[in-house]
């Protein structure tokens, strides 16, 4: 027994910018903290109510978010000011979205859902939202007809010893119109 | 401990059942054809009708299965090659490392690491992504592709977006269409029809712009280049 106490589920979601090493090589230093600066704002005005930064990894982040649905939706309303606000050469930011129940250790979150969340970024491409399965399941009664979710299929992730099914989101035509 | 292996083992499906297969490495060859059942001839160590499809498992070597024109498939692995022949309905393919082919499809989400995808022919919408490998698409209805380093090679697409980080990117239409092209750093090419004039907006912030056509309404072209040369070449 560890004694560690496992939080509330909820969901776990890391977000990355794509090309963020080339673009600092390429910019310079001033110009990737001020991209940075920008991420953190665009996150923090899309964040619902209850959500968090638990911590900044580079030019990521994970956050945690209370309820699947506004989760969804704050990750999707994430990309689409992610591009619009780095217009007009678009940079990307690509989202992995995990539902579980991570082990608090201080302000941070850790445990296999933290690092399986953290693994299904590394298959999103640039400007994709990919999910779980169990966010999938957590969404079921939710969710809207201006969301679609494109199953992947069952995803083989390094360190984790099951294959995971992934969804695809993204906003409908109707919804984008 | 010895892996047992099953023998080929054939499941009578419907073609609107699934085909999900996961293994941890070694190729994986699907064919779609002419048939009414999902046949695994070799490779699996689990076979299971599940409530929304068959569940195909592998730990190594190479899966052989068979299955009717137009299934869905999706498949998973970490490393080894992946190789869709005949007809297939939706295809899904994440591998970490490894090639991905896909003969003809009704539609592709191809993704990998490291490593090439070719897909051949796309009835409708073809997504690729690749960390560092080479995209090339022969004929698809529309396309998402994306690639953080390699090249994307289109022969005929209708409308398409394509994101790259570096890598040179050829792309080759037949009709009016919306063409969006978005890279940091690497040449673009658009080959247009004769005759074709694209509304067009080209913009490379250090590269050089050349344009052989006429700007119009027959649909759009738009490049966006950090560094790297544009082309709209008319053929």
């Amino acid at each position: 027994m560890t004694g560690s106490r496992r939080a509330e589920p909820g969901a776990i979601v890391f977000t990355d910018i794509v090309g963020f090493t080339e673009f600092t090589a390429t910019q310079g230093d001033a110009e990737a903290i001020l991209l940075l600066d920008r991420q953190e704002q665009l996150v923090r005005d899309a964040l619902p109510s209850g959500a968090r930064i638990v911590k900044e990894l580079g030019d990521g982040l994970l956050l945690w978010l209370p309820e699947a649905y506004p989760a969804l939706v704050a990750g999707l309303d994430l990309l689409d000011r992610f591009g619009e606000a780095t217009q007009p050469t678009a940079l990307w930011v690509r989202i992995g979205m995990h539902w579980g129940s991570p082990t608090p250790r201080g302000d941070d979150l850790v445990g296999h859902d933290v690092n399986l969340a953290a693994r299904i970024v590394d298959v999103a491409g640039p400007g994709e939202l990919l999910l779980s399965a169990t966010v999938r399941a957590a969404l079921d009664a939710t969710i809207s007809a201006d969301v679609r979710l494109d199953e992947l299929g069952p995803v083989v992730m390094r360190g984790i010893p099951e294959p995971v099914r992934l969804y695809r989101a993204s906003r409908t035509p109707e919804a984008t119109a | 401990m010895m892996e047992l292996m099953l023998g080929p083992t054939s499941l009578e499906v419907d073609a609107t059942m699934p085909l999900r297969v996961a293994t941890r490495s070694g190729a994986v060859t699907i064919t779609g054809e002419d048939r009414a059942d999902v046949l695994v001839e070799s490779g699996a160590d689990d076979v299971t009708r599940g409530h929304d499809g068959i569940d195909v498992r592998g730990r190594g070597g190479a899966l052989v299965i068979r299955c009717p024109m137009g299934t869905d498939v999706f498949v998973g692995c970490a490393s080894g090659v992946v190789a869709l022949h005949g007809s297939l309905g939706l295809v899904r393919v994440t591998t970490r490392s490894g090639r991905i082919t896909v003969e003809r499809a009704q539609g592709v989400d191809a993704r990998t690491a490291s490593g090439s995808i070719t897909v051949e022919h796309c009835d409708a919408a073809c997504r690729c992504q690749t960390k560092s490998g080479r995209i090339h698409v022969g004929r698809a209805e529309s396309g998402e592709l994306a690639t953080a380093s390699g090249s994307v090679a289109v022969d005929a697409i209708g409308a398409v977006h394509v994101r790259v980080g570096s890598g040179n990117v050829t792309i080759g239409l037949t009709e009016p269409v919306a063409v969006q092209v978005e890279a940091h750093s690497g040449s673009v090419t658009v080959n247009v029809p004769g005759g074709l004039r694209p509304a067009l907006d080209l913009r490379a912030m250090s590269g050089q712009v050349r344009c052989d056509c006429e700007p119009g309404a027959d649909g759009a072209i738009r490049v966006m280049t950090r560094s790297g040369q544009i082309s709209v070449i008319e053929r």
